[in-house]
């Protein structure tokens, strides 16, 4: 990543009087930015390097692609006949995908764009991605393609039918872990009439759930209802029977999808892609790291060494201590060039402690160095040996005091390489500072923060 | 099974190996030994066998049930009998337990003879059991005396359990679907049918489907559950289908139109219901009584069996001492020596005894003679020996030392070969003959036993031993709990 300034480090804040949209629209075209510059960040390795990378660009390649063409993924998820792919048809108005009564028709994903008709202004579109069922007998490897795909997808449509059973209820709280954004589906309304949204919001505060879900979340459908039964008398006393059908009902769903593309679609994208991103790019660090480890090890041990000559020869405490310090960022520096990572201040402070550490080491030895010839001078006057072991322990303190600020420095590389300017996990950090409240992802919000590393960048303002 | 054994193999050679480099650190610089390296040594030991404490011994496979006949259920429950009177006179801590087992042989004997049939239903949430046992209660007349139960309902809750065929105790499962099967009924519906349990297989609300689907889903049903359970008693029905409308057209050209509940289709299942109710009432109610014969003599043999092996125990631990100090006196150089120095005639002839079974001499030495070349080919022998042998080398104690290995090799094999012999003794019946002890059997045993003592107690005992032997003044027949005592 090329060391570009920051643009604004304001933009973290939402400003009074700015629109919500506007807010989205910026933080959509960072995330764009972003991907852009991690891209020219991998064309900055030597080839060999980028052969090793390529898992990583091609993905960032398909994000970008995602990104341009603003397609919401949204995954169907649930047991087999709950009615997955029959409420996707609903939704398109038209079957796409094939339904039936035995389970498992749908035995492998399949997806197809939907562009609904009052998707507006918003330059959006709906990917609609079809999943093999739960629980299907022999099924276990289409319930693990299923999982896949629901893991990756901006958005989860969770279809129940009926009871929760054992298996939704894990199923549901395996997501809550993933931190998905999903909308819970009460298919077959017209089958289930007692199983309404009323009912079903509150169980799932046995399901730690709730949270997560508001009760608009939790939506009815039919979305193909069962003809009904019609007996028909006729005059002449013939009994004749026929089947009405009555049509689908997903209006709600429709809606409750239109409203969520409104509100927060962009940031549902922009986020899915980033935290996809950010696992990318550690990854990328960790492979250039192993790549580059001779080459490391060289660096450290050269810069060490000559720390440990000057720190030996220089006779002043002071000098010596400043040597120290200089000759550690130039450690850091280098490890940083080598690696081509950017110097982030996130977990900065950690890296400054070893800092100290190492010139703290200095100082005792120091210390320890001149008490030792006062009193070898106290007992046989000046000792040449003394002064030697003195200045031998010095130089050993200082080489070692740059071994552990560079395994340390290279841990802040790793950790740090998402948190540049325009980093994946600070424009994470951004969006999340810009949530609505009242979104689906507002109520993820807390969870979401938990996945982006452990430790907040010092400085950025909570919302 | 899950374990794997290269894993069990190699905690127990580290364990093991750090038992030596605590010894071989021990005897370079110190003397006398402190309560610290004691603790450490047992510590070290103790923390090997607990990482490996926590796997669940794999299910035992349940065993295929024969055809009921009375003669069969009678004699399952003498064979409880039998293993009840042994209890009474072995144990007389299970006392209580062995007064309520004679009430239920009792009881059970008194039921082969009843009339009621009890029929359950069972199936997940909301697939209509209440409503299913409300209609069959209130349209069905068997020609039978019946009784209809409702099951909890299945597939609910933090996490899925297994069905317990002994705790429903039922002669006729009426299982319901409402829909295709999927894997966790699928998985119960064969779970039952593997423990012998008669049941019907009934998909209901079938009037949520079109005609075509109906007889589509039936035959899917059927089909899959092909070889599990019969396609005659796999049947459709609605018992509660949802209303129909009904358009009256009048001669005056007028249309009248209302909604109307439809009769509860159950027609297939009642007429199943009737036919299996009047050819096999008798037949439910043997095999029903069998299992519960069979589940209660299990529940005895188990006591027996705890019984039985808390007595035997002692015994093990008595001569994993004796070897011990046998090898620790007098340490043998070849394998096959300390293999057979681990096993005594002696301690074989007494566990039978245990066990109620009279090993002659020679018998006895025959059996010892099998586990010793067993734990041999198996390289048991070799496992807990060489490990420590070169870190041996050049140690001013290195008799003492080699001494110490092979005296604790020596308990640790004793430990084995008994454990495995009061299993392979425990799946003798009970009037059993002492005979020769087949090879491929023991071997089995054998090698699970191994891998059990490699995570628990083998490991503390032998750190144990090691504590007594280290101790000034060794007491090789007397086991106590491991406290550290002063020189």
């Amino acid at each position: 990543m090329s060391p570009a300034p920051p643009p604004a480090e304001s933009s973290s804040v939402t400003l009074p009087g700015v629109e919500p949209q506007d807010l989205q629209e910026t933080d959509f075209q960072r995330a764009r930015a972003s991907l852009t510059q991690l891209l020219e960040w991998h064309r900055s390795y030597s080839l060999p390097l980028q052969a090793d990378l390529q898992a990583q660009r091609d993905l960032f390649l398909a994000l970008v692609n995602k990104l341009d063409q603003g397609v919401i993924q949204i995954a169907t998820f649930g047991l087999v006949s709950r009615g997955k792919s029959a409420v996707l048809n609903a939704l398109f108005g038209e079957p796409i995908f094939p339904t039936g009564p035995l389970n498992g028709v749908t035995q492998w994903p399949r997806s197809a764009r939907w562009i609904p008709d009052s998707a507006g202004s918003f330059k959006v579109q709906f990917e609609l991605i079809d999943t093999p069922g739960l629980d299907e007998i022999d099924g276990e490897a289409q319930a693990q393609i299923a999982t896949t795909i629901a893991r990756q997808a901006d958005l989860i449509l969770f279809v129940i039918a009926g009871e929760l059973t054992t298996t939704e209820a894990e199923a549901l709280r395996d997501l809550r872990t993933a931190q998905k954004p999903l909308l819970l589906v009460l298919n077959k309304m017209d089958l289930f009439p007692d199983f309404t949204q009323p009912l079903v919001h509150p169980l799932l505060r046995e399901q730690p759930l709730q949270p997560l879900l508001s009760a608009e979340d939790v939506i009815m459908t039919a979305a193909e209802p069962m003809p009904t039964q019609v007996r028909v008398e006729w005059p002449d006393g013939r009994i004749t029977e026929e089947w009405q059908a009555s049509p689908p009902q997903v209006e709600q769903l429709q809606q409750r999808l239109l409203a969520l593309l409104n509100q927060e679609g962009r940031s549902l994208l922009a986020l899915n892609t980033l935290f996809q991103a950010q696992d990318a790019v550690i990854d990328s660090a960790q492979t250039v790291m192993d790549a580059q480890q001779p080459q490391a090890q060289t660096l450290t041990w050269k810069l060490s060494s000559i720390k440990a000559i000057v720190i030996a020869l220089t006779p002043f405490l002071a000098l010596d201590l400043i040597g120290a310090v200089v000759a550690d960022l130039i450690l850091i520096r280098g490890l940083a060039k080598l690696y081509n990572l950017p110097i982030t201040r996130h977990q900065a402070g950690k890296l400054g402690q070893k800092l100290l550490l190492s010139g703290g080491l200095l100082m005792l030895g120091e210390l320890g160095s001149s008490l030792f010839g006062g009193l070898n001078q106290l007992i046989e006057g000046v000792g040449m040996t003394s002064a030697m072991g003195g200045i031998l322990s010095q130089a050993t303190l200082a080489a070692y005091g740059s071994l552990v600020v560079g395994q340390s420095a290279k841990n802040y590389l790793k950790q740090g390489c998402t948190w540049g300017p325009l980093g994946p996990s600070t424009l994470i950090q951004t969006i999340l500072n810009h949530l609505q409240p009242g979104t689906v992802l507002y109520r993820l919000q807390e969870e979401l923060v938990q996945r982006l590393e452990p430790c907040q960048e010092p400085g950025l303002p909570e919302n | 099974m899950p374990t794997k054994p290269q894993t069990s193999l190699l905690i127990g050679a580290v364990g093991l190996v750090s038992v030596l480099w605590l010894l071989d650190l021990l005897s370079q610089g110190v003397d006398q030994l402190s309560g610290m390296g004691t603790f450490s040594l047992l510590g070290m030991v103790t923390l090997a066998g607990i990482a490996y404490w926590g796997r669940k011994p794999p299910l035992e496979a349940a065993l295929p049930t024969p055809e009921a006949t009375i003669e069969v259920v009678e004699q399952a429950l003498d064979q409880t009998q039998q293993v009840l009177t042994q209890l009474q006179a072995e144990a007389p801590e299970f006392e209580e337990f062995s007064t309520q087992l004679a009430t239920r042989i009792s009881q059970l004997k008194a039921d082969l003879d009843r009339q009621e049939i009890s029929l359950t239903l069972m199936g997940g949430k909301g697939v209509g059991k209440s409503t299913l046992k409300a209609v069959l209660g209130a349209d069905w007349s068997s020609p039978h005396p019946c009784k209809l139960l409702e099951a909890l309902s299945l597939f609910v809750g933090e996490q899925a359990n297994p069905v317990q065929l002994d705790a429903i105790a039922t002669d006729l499962v009426l299982f319901l679907v409402q829909a295709d099967l999927t894997q966790p009924e699928y998985q119960a519906i064969q779970d039952l049918a593997a423990q012998g349990q008669r049941l019907l297989v009934i998909f209901n609300k079938q009037d949520q489907y079109l005609p075509l689907q109906r007889s589509l889903l039936l035959n899917q049903i059927q089909a899959r559950l092909q070889g599990i359970v019969a396609a005659a008693d796999v049947v459709a029905i609605a018992a509660h289908p949802n209303p129909i409308t009904v358009r009256r057209h009048q001669a005056d050209g007028s249309v009248q139109e209302w909604l109307e509940p439809p009769a509860p289709q159950v027609g297939p299942l009642v007429a199943q219901l009737n036919a299996i109710v009047a050819q096999e009432s008798r037949q439910l109610i043997v095999q029903t009584s069998y299992q519960q014969a069979l589940a209660l003599k299990a529940e005895a043999q188990s006591s027996l069996n705890q019984s039985r092996r808390q007595r035997a125990l002692p015994i093990i631990e008595r001569y994993q001492w004796v070897a011990a100090a046998a090898t620790f006196a007098n340490p043998v150089p070849a394998l096959d020596l300390l293999a057979a120095a681990a096993i005594s005639g002696q301690m074989v002839r007494e566990l039978g005894a245990v066990y109620q079974l009279k090993f002659s001499l020679s018998q006895a030495q025959t059996v010892a003679g099998t586990l010793a070349s067993l734990m041999l080919k198996l390289g048991l022998v070799e496992f807990s020996t060489q490990t420590l042998g070169s870190l041996l080398k050049s140690n001013s104690i290195t008799y003492v030392a080699g001494g110490l290995i092979q005296g604790a090799s020596s308990a640790y094999l004793t430990r084995l070969a008994g454990l495995s012999l009061i299993e392979y003794l425990q799946t003798l019946g009970i009037n059993s003959q002492p005979e020769a002890i087949p090879q491929a059997g023991l071997q089995q045993i054998l090698k699970r036993v191994f891998q059990q003592n490699q995570q628990r107690s083998a490991l503390q005992a032998l750190s144990q031993q090691f504590i007594e032997r280290l101790r000034p003044q060794p007491s090789p027949t007397h086991l106590s709990p491991a406290t550290p005592s002063l020189p």
